[in-house]
Formats: C-alpha cells, sequence, structure tokens
C-alpha cells in the first residue's frame, strides 16, 4: 500500500468533536478568568520606578544645596561636585534600568 | 482576515472570545491524539477541554519559534498521557480492559463504493490496534503531514525514535491490512 493512499484512507479515522465542545471550552475559560480575584493581578511597578527617580531628584537637591552653600565659587565649576552628581544620578539610573529589566522579564515569564 | 499571531495577540490582551479561533482550528485533531491515548471518546472530550484552558493561561510560554498547532498538540498529548497514568493509577481495571471497546464510528459519504468504505474502516480498526505511541505518530505524519522533527517536539522524544516508530507503525499498518 502507498503512503498517498494510505493517508487517504487514514483522513476518515480523524474524529470530529462534538458540537458542544467549544462551547464548554469558551464557558470553561470565562468562568476561570471570573474566580480569579482583581487583587491578584500582577500589579504594575510604575510607582516603584518615580520614587527611584524622586529619591534621586532629593539627593542631588541636598547636595547642589550643599555645594551651595559651602562653596565660595560657581558650585558648578566644582570638580568634585560634578562628579558626585555623575556618581548619584548614574547609580540611581542604573537601579531603575534593573527595576525595569527585572519587571519586564516577571511579566514576559 | 486575521493571522494566528495576530490572534494570538488579543488573547494575550484579555480576549477570550479570539481564542475560539484556536478552537474551531485545532479541536478535531486534538480529540483525535487524545483519543488515540485514552481510547474514550468522553475522557479524549474531557482532555482536550482542559489542554485549552490550559494553552490559554499559558498562552504567553507560546514563542513563534515553532508552529502554534505544534505548541498546542504537545500540550494535548501530555495532558492525554496524565489522564492516562491518573486513570492507571486508580486502578480502573475495567476502563483499560475496555479500552478497545469505545471505538469510533466512522461516517463515511453515502456515495462512496462499498469497497473503499470497508478499506477505511480496516485502515481505522488497524490504526486503533497500534500501541498508542504509534498510533499518535502515524495520526501526525499521515493526517497533519507533520515532519518527524515536528512530532520529535510534540512527543518530546529523538527524531530517530520517531523514525523508528513510524518505521514499526508503518509495518504493521502494511501486515493488518494485506
Amino acid at each position: 500500500m502507498e503512503d498517498k493512499e494510505l493517508k487517504e484512507l487514514m483522513l476518515a479515522s480523524k474524529l470530529k468533536a462534538s458540537e458542544n465542545l467549544r462551547d464548554r471550552i469558551i464557558h470553561q475559560i470565562n468562568a476561570e478568568k471570573a474566580l480569579i480575584p482583581k487583587s491578584h493581578k500582577v500589579k504594575t511597578s510604575n510607582g516603584s520606578y518615580f520614587y527611584i527617580l524622586r529619591v534621586m531628584y532629593l539627593f542631588l537637591l541636598i547636595l547642589a544645596a550643599y555645594f551651595y552653600f559651602q562653596t565660595d565659587g560657581n558650585p558648578l565649576q566644582s570638580q568634585t561636585f560634578v562628579i558626585s552628581t555623575l556618581f548619584i544620578a548614574s547609580t540611581f539610573s542604573l537601579y531603575w534600568f534593573v527595576n525595569v529589566y527585572v519587571e519586564y522579564r516577571k511579566t514576559k515569564v | 482576515m486575521l493571522n494566528e499571531k495576530q490572534i494570538i495577540k488579543q488573547v494575550l490582551k484579555g480576549d477570550s472570545s479570539s481564542f475560539g479561533f484556536f478552537v474551531d482550528q485545532y479541536q478535531d485533531m486534538a480529540l483525535t491524539i487524545a483519543f488515540r491515548i485514552l481510547k474514550n471518546r468522553q475522557e479524549a472530550e474531557d482532555v482536550v477541554q482542559n489542554a485549552f484552558v490550559k494553552a490559554y493561561y499559558n498562552m504567553h510560554t507560546y514563542s513563534s519559534k515553532s508552529k502554534f498547532s505544534t505548541w498546542f498538540y504537545r500540550i494535548v498529548y501530555n495532558t492525554a498521557i496524565t489522564t492516562f497514568n491518573k486513570i492507571k493509577k486508580r486502578g480502573e481495571a475495567d476502563y483499560i480492559e475496555n479500552l478497545t471497546e469505545d471505538s469510533q464510528k466512522i461516517v463515511f459519504e453515502s456515495n462512496e463504493n462499498s469497497e473503499l468504505q470497508e478499506r477505511k474502516e480496516s485502515v481505522n480498526k488497524a490504526v486503533e490496534r497500534l500501541p498508542k505511541n504509534e498510533a499518535i505518530v502515524v495520526t501526525l505524519y499521515y493526517l497533519e503531514e507533520y515532519s518527524v522533527s515536528e512530532i520529535a517536539e510534540i512527543m518530546t522524544l529523538t527524531k530517530s525514535n520517531v523514525k523508528i516508530i513510524l518505521f514499526r507503525a508503518r509495518k504493521k499498518l502494511h501486515d493488518i491490512l494485506k
């Protein structure tokens, strides 16, 4: 018997699902969806992202105020101020980026 | 007309009605796969239902590297095997003994001649007499025209294993149908 012939004969062995199976499936999905409490839904962490930025700006503000009152000349010309600012900004940015990435991984898996 | 990828995106957004497309598309083949393992229509329908629900809630784990049908039939296959093992563990002796009794009824087209009908009937019975994994492999190979590697992916086997099973199944079918 040729493969082609076998294939044609086998087509009759494919089962046909009963008419109500589709409705049963969709009904179960909707019922289970309704049972999932809304509070259990994954919370997005947008709040914590802004919180990180708020803390960063607060640090920068304190730093700027400190240098403004402590430095006689223009604080922007102080190398320590520039390095400190860059250090704080890059540290917080890195922390923020890691948070965003972890959250992205969580929602993707 | 939306393609599968677009429908998957809609389902992921929470649109459960879009999932009906996949049910319409794959329920018959899923039922055939489950039936090949369980040899009981009612149990097979329950497995298909559970498999679709699992697929819906795990849609985010589907990666477009493989076909959606391959991913879904793998769920069906695993669910059916788990159900079969549970039934076996429960020791439902009657169920195991009567596995072949619930054979599927084939509806033939009225214009088909009786010889062709007989041949179809004998092929169907021959497939039912095959061991589970052989029946699944020939079903996927001939009915869905899946490649050996796709069948291997669904059944979590190596390609060479699938080739051996397919070879054995073909031989048995030819012997039975001689």
